[in-house]
């Protein structure tokens, strides 16, 4: 098992200028990277005979209202050890590539954060309608300023 | 994996669900035959969206826990245990003794309601009965447990940020004792009925694999990947809660075939029975609920929470801008990488067969779909 120093280590090494070490809790290693480099990178975390990190948990989109971050939990299923990548894209018209060629299962998990964010998945199998009705029309609804479907904003609790 | 007879078959497409007795919810596959052999599996799934995620943007802490329960209601426990490890994670809440047990009693007790549900609805698709009639009669003992301590059977609002709703009653210890001294019998019975069972055995074993690559390559978690040989088990692996305290054991498969999967979860049983016995001898007194301010305002601050429940591997990732609501919370279930893996593992066997796999993942659609 490589510790949290020993990861960061790792990946700073071999992309010097595009990812570096974020804080988040105490329990979680994070990393902040290019998304440009995706596919390099996580060809990279899981083939590493150190990281061997090929265990996806799960992909969060999150709209942060300046741009859609967009957050991986990956974990190594030999070593134990686990790894938050967090990277930024636009938030209208946001592009970045897919990495289902790399990690088979996050395929559903892009496909569901293009949907409800509208982020485009470049190199993307299989980019079609999803958790959403078959006519929707009313755009990515978990954008923080959506209103739709009689959306009602519920008022802030104890100030 | 068998081939058509050559000349005399024609493609056609099948819409099996979403109204399907052995869909388990309403999940669509759209497969594509060749006589009974399955070309291609799509399976389409939404039906069960509820928006979940986008509503508990816009509830607070406390009220988002009886929504979850819905997230998936076969082991509402779980959700309420992953929701409350994470928020008390960002604002770092410690958890009382007490409290602690009490979670994983009923935590354990739920896993053993779920398996028994997989178990019975299993057979069912099988053509076995009388399972589920076994099943259900031990699951109501649990029902009554989970009834007496919080007034719900379902979708129980039991565990809250920093501990849990209420302590036990009375009554619950000395049901609770009998039924974990009889349960494991009442598997025997249940492995006396299908374990050696030959036409289980012609209709389980061998059938549908989903082995160790396919389980890696798309995330399984939980029975499924252990059924492939896989020993991986939050619970011991990632540890949360208190479950460096009990001694259980990890039951594998070998081959990841529909028989492994169902005799890692009757083995589960064992291990969460003698989880729920270690746990109830222990219990301490004290408080069953961390002091905390009225008003649940966690600060600035981002987790990402797992757990293991019965389907798997269960996550919440909730981003905390310091308010009262969540400013986002995303749900992670076992079932959803589960579904996902159907296209890969469905060609080439038969319409039966995969009715049987897919009983076996033991998928819930609302987990799917949110």
């Amino acid at each position: 098992m490589a510790d949290s120093g020993t990861i960061i280590r790792l990946l700073v090494e071999k992309f010097p200028s595009q990812v570096e070490a974020i804080e988040l809790n105490p329990k979680q290693t994070a990393v902040q990277i290019d998304p440009r480099i995706v596919v390099a990178f996580f060809e990279f975390i899981k083939t590493h005979p150190d990281l061997k990190m090929a265990y996806l948990s799960s992909i969060s989109g999150v709209d942060m209202t300046t741009n859609i971050d967009i957050v991986y939990f990956l974990s190594s299923i030999e070593y134990k050890h686990k790894l938050t990548v967090r990277t930024k894209v636009n938030r209208k018209g946001g592009k970045i590539d897919t990495i289902s060629t790399v990690i088979k299962g996050a395929n559903w998990f892009e496909r569901e954060i293009w949907e409800l964010f509208g982020v485009e998945f470049l190199g993307h199998p299989n980019l079609t309608q999803f958790l959403l009705p078959d006519d929707w029309d009313e755009g990515p609804p978990m954008l923080r300023d959506w209103t739709g479907r009689n959306f009602v904003k519920m008022p802030e609790i104890g100030g | 994996m068998r081939e058509p007879a050559a000349g005399y078959s024609e493609e056609f497409e099948v819409n099996m669900g979403p109204q399907h007795p052995s869909t388990h919810g309403v999940l669509r596959l759209l497969l594509r035959m060749d006589g009974e052999i399955i070309k291609n599996a799509e399976p389409h799934v939404g039906y069960l969206h509820r928006a979940i995620e986008k509503i508990c943007e816009n509830r607070t802490y406390p009220q988002c826990i009886p929504l979850l329960d819905r997230f998936e209601y076969v082991t509402s426990m779980s959700t309420e245990e992953v929701f409350c490890l994470a928020a008390e994670r960002i604002a770092a809440i410690e958890v009382p003794e007490r409290a602690e047990y009490l979670r994983i009693i009923m935590l354990e007790l739920d896993r053993i309601a779920s398996h028994l549900i997989f178990l019975g609805t299993f057979s069912l698709d099988l053509g076995a009965i009388t399972p589920f009639l076994y099943c259900i009669r031990e699951r109501e003992t649990i029902m009554d447990l989970f009834e007496m301590t919080c007034g719900q059977r379902l979708t129980y609002n039991y565990i809250r940020v920093g501990g849990v709703s209420q302590d036990i009653p009375e009554q619950f210890l000395p049901l609770a004792r009998k039924f974990v001294d009889t349960f494991q019998h009442r598997v025997d019975d249940y492995e006396a009925l299908l374990t050696e069972n030959p036409i289980f055995l012609a209709r389980t074993k061998n059938v549908g694999i989903v082995n160790k690559q396919v389980c890696l390559d798309y995330g399984a978690s939980g029975p499924v990947l252990r059924a492939a040989g896989v020993e991986w088990d939050l619970r011991r692996d990632d540890p949360y809660s208190i479950y460096d305290r009990f001694k259980f054991e990890i039951p594998t498969g070998t081959v990841g075939d529909v028989w492994d999967r169902y005799m890692v979860r009757v083995r589960e049983l064992r291990q969460s029975n003698e989880i729920v016995r270690q746990a109830l001898d222990q219990l301490p007194t004290g408080d069953i609920k961390a002091k905390m301010k009225p008003l649940f305002k966690p600060p600035v601050g981002e987790v990402y929470a797992r757990i293991e429940n019965s389907r798997g591997e269960m996550g919440c990732h909730i981003i905390s801008d310091g308010s009262t609501k969540p400013y986002r919370l995303k749900l992670r279930g076992g079932s959803f990488c589960h579904t996902q893996l159907i296209p890969e593992v469905a060609p080439g066997i038969m319409i039966a067969d995969l009715v049987a796999m897919f009983a076996s993942l033991d998928v819930i659609l609302p987990e799917v779909d949110r």
